[in-house]
């Protein structure tokens, strides 16, 4: 594909998210943008833009390691009831904005350990965010004819602009009011109409390599059974192997709570506690959905 | 709702990670597949959908 094109694209798309965000603000108290289902999908800012290549990279070459990360906050989703609600409470009474306001507030308004955990998550995004635009500027390359190009400069990488705008966004939606602690209603619909697609262009991937380019899942299967190391893909490999695989789990189990951008729309998006009825099956039948394929997409080429 | 209702998803969440860790992962831990899914996959799958049945359920019934 033309560059020019993948551009207008990404503009296009940009847009529509714009729009999205634009009129979820003006009807704020809409039943659309208030019910559990948007606030379930919203959590789902989990599975970030790395997922497609994490997953099924991570699927591909060392096998079973990728399911761990959500298998952690499978094992925490129950547990929100009391948790996640207690939460929730005090961090309505007491106009929390951030997570490192929340952990200052248990020990008496601390400032400096507010400012220590600003610090430590700042440090903790700034790799992360690098990662979701290296998933763009991949995707873009994968899709663009010109790959031979070289970078020279900032301001010739597409990234940098995606990048910009996404800064934007978040500045403009994220600042409409001087409360730090009210909703951000614009976003928190943008990042549901995302999970969405996320989701819809995940299973459309896997149904068509999974029942168009193979004859089901026992077809693949049966033809990659013919590859040696196939025992260490889809098995845990030892005692060493199972303690990893506890770390991991332990790891995640912690991530879904305390990562900055899951303490955002988990606790200071919630508007209505009970959201937790749904949200708490929901959550985790999403994360299924989400990886039963991609065993399959990663398993589809090596044959 | 009330507390022993809140308690079963207390009991769920501990025995997933029971579940899901060693040494009870080990059961599933060998090659071969069901319906094309490799056997370890499709055991944490099925409890994983299990536990979402489960939570489920528990919280139509119980949640007011």
């Amino acid at each position: 594909m033309s560059n020019y094109v993948i551009i207008i694209i990404i503009l296009t798309y940009l847009a529509v998210l714009f729009f999205i965000a634009f009129l979820a603000e003006r009807k704020k108290k809409s039943k659309w943008v208030n019910n559990p289902y948007v606030y379930t999908l919203s959590l789902a800012v989990y599975c970030s833009a790395w997922t497609y290549y994490g997953s099924i990279g991570i699927a591909a070459n060392t096998g079973i390691d990728f399911l761990p990360i959500y298998l952690g906050p499978v094992i925490a989703a129950p547990l929100w009831i009391i948790v996640l609600r207690k939460v929730i409470r005090i961090s309505n009474q007491n106009k929390i904005s951030s997570i490192a306001d929340f952990i200052s507030l248990r020990y008496g308004n601390n400032r400096f350990l507010g400012a220590l955990v600003t610090v430590v998550c700042l440090f903790g995004t700034i790799p992360y965010i690098s990662l979701q635009l290296k998933a763009v500027s991949e995707t873009f390359e994968i899709m663009s004819d010109n790959t031979s190009y070289i970078l020279t400069n900032t301001f010739h990488d597409s990234t940098f602009y995606v990048a910009l705008i996404l800064a934007i966004f978040a500045t403009f939606f994220g600042t409409q009011n001087a409360d730090a602690s009210e909703k951000h209603t614009g976003i928190i619909a943008t990042v549901a109409f995302e999970s969405v697609l996320k989701l819809v262009f995940f299973l459309v991937i896997g149904i068509y390599i999974t029942f168009y380019l193979f004859d089901g899942t026992t077809d693949i299967y049966n033809q990659i059974a013919t590859i040696d190391n196939l025992k260490e893909l889809t098995t845990l490999s030892g005692l060493e192997d199972g303690f990893n695989w506890l770390f991991m789990i332990s790891l995640s189990f912690m991530a879904i709570f305390l990562l900055p951008r899951q303490f955002q729309v988990s606790v200071l998006e919630n508007n209505r506690e009970k959201y937790l009825k749904k949200a708490i099956w929901l959550f985790p039948l999403y994360l299924l959905v989400f990886n039963i394929f991609v065993i399959f997409i990663a398993y589809g080429p090596v044959k | 709702m009330k507390k022993r209702h809140e308690q079963k998803l207390i009991v769920l969440s501990l025995a997933l990670f029971f579940l899901f860790n060693i040494p009870f992962v080990l059961i599933f831990n060998f090659e071969g597949a069901i319906f094309g899914f490799p056997t370890f996959y499709f055991s944490i799958f099925s409890i994983w959908l299990l536990s979402v049945i489960i939570s489920g359920i528990v919280l139509k019934r119980h949640y007011e």
